[in-house]
């Protein structure tokens, strides 16, 4: 077709004639497709790595795991990019990554770690996940995330201490490496055993009983006792002991995790305006109106809590499943506890409208024993994931130590509006949570941040890299809150205004905590870069 | 996007399942996800490095929507590196030149063209065929390399037009061309396998040239791998012997490997004797490189020396020596070089299986450049200055004689002096990015603004020589043309077009032939219509040359056979046979391409680097690839989502931790470099991987050759990057 332009235009044709020709040429494909298709490779896939996996499929008591040979990694990647090609993945997304291990000055050394999914035989995003997303297949071990029943609630990268799951935004839900369960199935090699030059990723069967329960799969991974991870590294070159992740010196900080800050802060502040009305009642300081609107304040604040939990979910029309992970799963057990809160709520009212005010008591205790327990559930959903930031004492520090000041702080408020004496005692428990609780806070910091061998060391130097800011209004917050405010109601300012700022405060001091609670946890994950 | 849930209480199976689902493909591909099932598939040549992998087009109503490694090519057999695989995606990138750009506006072809060549002609015409230059490249197919050399020269009139393959091979080519008598790389990739010892000096194959290591790997002779380096690199860390030399002090180091040679008694004298020249004079110069010079001038001890020359005599005669951008980019380069082919000369380590010195090469195309761009070699390694070569180029492109210039052009450095000077006024810029990768790269952009007419052609209007250009032409990319490439082993192979270019983006081939149109010259270049007819010609040019393609019957047998490596003579042509023809080495004779057929010891006492540690700048600097996602500066790889996953975000420089203490800095910390030329911030990395006193920084970084030293090896006039002297700040 050009070369007809062509002649035409040496012999008097117009230049725009071989233009529109060229420009035409250009957006054809036909001519090489026609010519040069319908390739077969001399040997199918299947039959080309045959070698790199197992004959047959695992026996009862056995399962498939990944085999890197760290000899033969070299660090070229390839791994991560055939995985993202061969999978159809979104445009960033590899569900392989590649680190870097290093030595030290005496002792230099250099190794490239590929990893992926470890399929653990004792799956922790599988335990944590509240809608049962997760499916360890009984036949092959293959960790598998069912994309349709997944909330994106996230538990499940805040469980694993590989950070292998990754939130994918466009489709508000989790993806993870399935070990490519359907090539394996038929056979085939998965995307990055096929990719390897070196052949350094094997699929072998394993023996469960053989999945090592303690150490280390290399350096810089978490401990294996947690979740039993079966893929081994093998290298003919003993790993020298102080090799460590290239990475490891990084403080990063994790993802803020906003709505969940504000639920836990709003959902602790109801339990503990509930135990505080309750308390009350218990002590006959409480009308039956008077506990109603202070009922009416703590139901407000603990479902605009569950509310902006919603928010946090990338597929919250499916999130009604979330009691089916009760078996395991703290968020499910959580999600449940919080649940019985709309129902105390419609409990206190009845009581209320009914008059009876020996049920209203009952009916109040019981919510607050419920919102305690969801807390506790709260609690628990971070202590689960094993991070050191989030230890038992750390988190059920924190978390009770808000619910009883805010809850006292609540109390406080409410009842000077209604000018009850009861406010005075409210006020004075509230002014000892706030100093109780931001001491302890602020003590556990400093000895954290000094002690190389406290176990959130790391943790407390992501803070002072990062949120030293955030730590420094908190005490300026602290000072507002239990000095000035105190001493302006003693020089006669107006007390309910008073306790209401600080309330209010008191409020801003928590969410900027909780805010770091989940910035500084300094979660494990596999040698990065 | 949210989703309603389904009635059950769990969801096995919905869109967001299906959104993954494999199925089975046909064309021996196995499993891929549904929506890219192909109909069908062809095969190419990855368009990044001078591996030369094969890789194989998943084709979808003609178009590519994915790819995988081929299987059967005999490079890569069935492996990629993140590179190529990722090459269809950098296509889609949003900076695609998509309309020729004059003076920031977009035009239409037509007025580009004209513009183009009005100005070209008016500065010609003013001032001389010295006064406007073409700049090339490694990197396109070498079909339109040459329509390029062969427009600018013999149809433009132009005189100077050199490429950036200076800035990578022009080393090992007048190495070769001094001690072969040609640019003849003798090596098949199979010599990876077949050695016995293995030296790679100033490479690091694991990072640069993965799938070439991925040969090592293949190598069931428990070799011995032997690696030159300053750095600790991924590759030193795979070897078995590991020398951390001083910074260019390797050229001492390969002498003094020679003298134990001779000393020890490994020399392969009846080689020498039939074989070579010049080796007593060689003798006479490296009696001097006793192992205690040469360790105090290395830093390497005398006994690991003697063990190094010891491994080397043990292993012969199968010894290979391999050498890259650690030995090219040097201010001795080509004797560097060629102090590494003597190694192989006087062991008699060359035309047998597992030897040879061994130039890796860098670009895609860097050797097609080499045999066909026209520029510092007339057509089909021919010389310029020959009359006899100029009249058997004549005939086989139908250029009349006297339109081919009898003189080379300058090289790349000298026309940017010429340029500075004010000699040279106009460049045309194909597929090279100097603006980012020149040395000492402000002086280069000082050069460049005071062009009257900076033309750049390129897939990328973004890139940093674009930005500068007064006219952009938007040339489509690889995958988007057809043409050939010749890769490290000089294997030639076809690569098909599969993609539309974006907007009005051309083909380089197009551009060329639109470009004889309205320069008026198009008669000349009647019969490079097609790529496939300019290949035709190209052979007819290499006629009877070592380089000799006169037996390949076009694009369809390199498509068919895996790649031919040159040469392939009519005679070899008849005989062809993929299998016994899928590895060859040269020089299984002993005949070398000089007029007495003999390979010729050149050599030259060491020199010290021209820029030196001071007190003010007591570091020096190397350069050098970062990680095998980048690729030089990233005008493709750094559109890729997937390969920024494998890159740093920052810019790190590496030091040792004693310099690292001395300077109080800890890892992470915040610097800036700085050298007699410029300064830059980056990220400090702590690490033993490069040796007190040294640092490094990759250079896809776009401000790191503002630090670089300009100095350039004498022979090539390639530019060393691998010796700045730099301080480091807090």
């Amino acid at each position: 077709m050009i070369r007809d332009m062509e002649r035409k235009t040496s012999s008097g044709g117009s230049p725009v004639g071989i233009l529109e020709a060229t420009l035409r040429e250009q957006q054809t494909l036909r001519t090489p497709v026609a010519l040069f298709s319908d390739e077969y490779d001399s040997k199918s896939v299947r039959e080309r790595f045959t070698h790199l996996i197992p004959l047959s499929k695992p026996e009862p008591g056995e399962q498939y795991a990944f085999e890197v040979n760290l000899d033969a990694c070299t660090g070229c990647k390839a791994c991560v990019a055939a995985c993202h090609s061969l999978n159809g993945l979104d445009e960033d997304e590899s569900w392989r990554d590649m680190g870097l291990l290093v030595g030290t000055r005496k002792e230099p050394y250099l190794q490239t770690v590929t990893t992926a999914c470890h399929h653990c035989e004792d799956p922790a995003c599988a335990n944590g996940c509240p809608v049962l997303a997760y499916d360890k297949d009984a036949a092959t071990g293959i960790v598998r995330h069912l994309d349709d029943q997944c909330i994106g609630c996230s538990y499940c990268i805040l469980k694993c201490p590989y950070d292998v799951p990754k939130f994918n935004l466009k489709r508000g839900i989790v993806r993870k490496c399935d070990m490519c369960q359907g090539r394996l199935a038929e056979g085939e090699a998965p995307a990055c055993v096929q990719a390897c030059p070196n052949e350094a990723i094997k699929i072998k069967v394993v023996k469960l009983s053989e999945v090592p329960d303690r150490g280390q799969i290399i350096a810089g991974a978490y401990e294996s006792s947690y979740t039993r991870p079966t893929t081994t590294y093998v290298s003919s070159k003993p790993l020298p002991a102080a090799a460590k992740p290239a990475d490891a010196g990084r403080l990063e900080l994790d993802h803020g995790h906003p709505p969940l800050a504000w639920m836990l802060v709003l959902t602790q502040m109801s339990a503990g305006a509930f135990i505080g009305c309750a308390v009350a009642m218990w002590l006959n300081v409480l009308s039956a109106n008077e506990a109603a609107i202070t009922s009416a304040a703590a139901l407000v604040f603990g479902l605009a809590g569950i509310a902006l939990s919603v928010l946090h979910l990338g597929q919250p029309l499916k999130a009604w499943r979330a009691f089916l992970g009760w078996r395991k799963s703290w968020l499910s057990r959580e999600i449940i506890a919080f649940g019985a809160l709309p129902g105390g709520g419609v409990a206190i009212a009845a009581t209320w409208w009914l008059g009876n005010l020996d049920w209203m008591r009952l009916a109040v205790t019981g919510t607050a024993v419920a919102a305690f327990g969801a807390v506790l559930c709260s609690v628990m959903v971070y202590v689960d994931t094993h991070r050191p930031f989030w230890s038992l004492s750390n988190t059920a520090g924190k978390f009770l130590g808000t619910m009883l000041m805010l809850g006292a702080g609540t109390c406080a408020a409410v009842w000077i509006w209604r000018e009850l004496p009861v406010a005075t005692w409210a006020m004075a428990f509230t002014l000892l949570f706030r100093w109780t609780l931001s001491l302890w806070e602020l003590s556990r910091y400093r000895s954290a941040l000094e002690d190389e061998s406290c176990a959130w060391h790391r943790s407390a130097l992501v803070l002072t890299k990062h949120r030293s800011h955030h730590v420094e209004l908190c005490g300026h917050l602290l000072i507002a809150t239990g000095l000035l405010i105190p001493v302006m109601m003693g020089a006669g300012a107006s007390m309910s205004w008073m306790l209401s700022i600080s309330l209010v405060l008191m409020f801003a001091s928590q969410v900027v905590e909780r805010h770091y609670f989940f910035t500084a946890a300094a979660g494990s994950k596999m040698p990065g870069n | 996007m949210i989703t309603p849930p389904a009635m059950t209480f769990r969801e096995w199976n919905g869109p967001l399942t299906a959104d993954l689902v494999r199925e089975p493909a046909k064309f021996g591909l196995g499993q891929v996800p549904s929506r890219l099932v192909p109909d069908a598939t062809t095969k190419a040549i990855c368009g990044f490095c001078s591996t030369g992998c094969g890789l194989k087009i998943h084709l979808k109503d003609g178009e590519a929507i994915n790819l995988t490694p081929d299987p059967d090519y005999p490079v890569n057999i069935g492996t990629a590196c993140p590179k190529g695989w990722e090459a269809l995606s950098v296509l889609d990138a949003p900076d695609r030149a998509k309309m020729p750009v004059l003076h920031g506006k977009e035009v239409d072809w037509d007025t580009a063209l004209r513009y183009f060549c009005d100005t070209m002609r008016g500065i010609l015409d003013k001032h001389g065929p010295e006064a406007a230059a073409f700049l090339s490249t490694g990197q396109i197919v070498f079909e339109e390399m040459a329509f390029l050399g062969a427009l600018a020269k013999f149809g433009m009139g132009m005189i100077h037009g050199d490429g950036n393959t200076r800035q990578c091979m022009a080393t090992a080519v007048t190495a070769y061309k001094e001690s072969f008598g040609f640019d003849a790389p003798p090596f098949t990739y199979g010599d990876f396998e077949e050695s016995d010892v293995l030296v790679f000096i100033g490479a690091n194959p694991c990072i640069a040239h993965p799938i070439m290591w991925q040969r090592v790997l293949r190598n069931q002779r428990n070799p011995e791998i032997i690696v030159v380096d300053p750095r600790f690199t991924e590759t030193a860390m795979a070897a078995t012997q590991h020398y951390a030399i001083k910074p260019k002090s390797d050229l001492t180091l390969l002498y003094g490997i020679a003298h134990l040679i001779i000393r020890d008694g490994g020399l392969d004298s009846a080689f020498i004797a039939d074989h070579t020249r010049r080796f007593d004079e060689f003798a006479v110069l490296v009696a001097d490189f006793t192992p205690e010079r040469v360790s105090a001038e290395t830093g390497i001890s005398a006994e690991r020396l003697v063990h190094f020359a010891k491994t080397i005599i043990e292993g012969t005669p199968r010894v290979s020596f391999w050498w890259t951008m650690g030995v090219n980019q040097s201010h001795q380069a080509t004797r560097t070089a060629q102090a590494i082919i003597n190694l192989a000369l006087m062991t008699g380590n060359i035309g047998k299986p597992g030897t040879g010195a061994n130039s890796i090469t860098g670009q895609c195309n860097a050797m097609g450049s080499r045999l066909f761009s026209n520029t510092t070699n007339l057509l089909g390694g021919h010389d310029f200055r020959n009359p006899a070569h100029r009249e058997k180029v004549a005939a086989a492109t139908g250029i009349p004689v006297e339109r081919i210039p009898d003189r080379p052009s300058l090289a790349y450095d000298q026309i940017i002096k010429a340029a500075d000077e004010g000699t040279v006024k106009a460049i045309w810029f194909v597929a090279t990015n100097p603006s980012h990768s020149w040395i000492d790269q402000n002086k280069m952009n000082r050069v460049l603004d005071k062009l009257e007419f900076l033309v750049v052609q390129d897939m990328y209007c973004t890139t940093e020589t674009a930005k500068r250009a007064h006219l952009v032409l938007p040339a489509a990319g690889w995958g988007e043309k057809e043409g050939c490439f010749i890769n490290s082993e000089r294997r030639i192979g076809y690569s098909p077009k599969v993609r539309r270019a974006p907007g009005q983006a051309l083909a380089d081939f197009h551009i060329f032939r639109l470009i004889a149109h309205y320069w008026g010259c198009e008669d000349l270049f009647r019969g490079w219509q097609t790529p496939e007819s300019a290949f035709r010609i190209l052979q007819r040019c290499s006629e009877n040359q070592p380089c000799d393609i006169t037996g390949i019957e076009g694009h369809e047998m390199l498509r068919k056979s895996g790649g031919v490596q040159w040469p392939l003579s009519r005679e070899q042509g008849s005989k062809f046979e993929v299998s016994s023809f899928k590895e060859r080495r040269l020089f299984e004779d002993g005949q070398f391409y000089t007029p007495d057929k003999r390979a010729q010891f050149v050599f030259d006492p060491p020199e010290a680097a021209p820029e030196q540690r001071s007190e003010e700048y007591p570091l020096i600097l190397m350069t050098g690839r970062g990680t095998s996602a980048q690729w030089h500066t990233e005008t493709r790889t750094g559109k890729s989502a997937v390969l920024a996953k494998m890159m740093p975000e920052e810019l790190m420089v590496d030091v040792n931790p004693v310099d690292a203490e001395r300077l109080g800095l800890c890892d992470g910390a915040s610097v800036r470099v700085v050298s007699k030329r410029a300064e830059l911030s980056a990220k400090l990395r702590v690490t033993t991987c490069v040796n007190p006193g040294e640092v490094f920084l990759p250079m896809h970084d776009n401000r790191v050759n503002q630090l670089t030293h300009a100095s350039f090896d004498p022979h090539s006039r390639q530019p060393s990057y691998k010796h700045s002297a730099v301080r480091i700040e807090a």
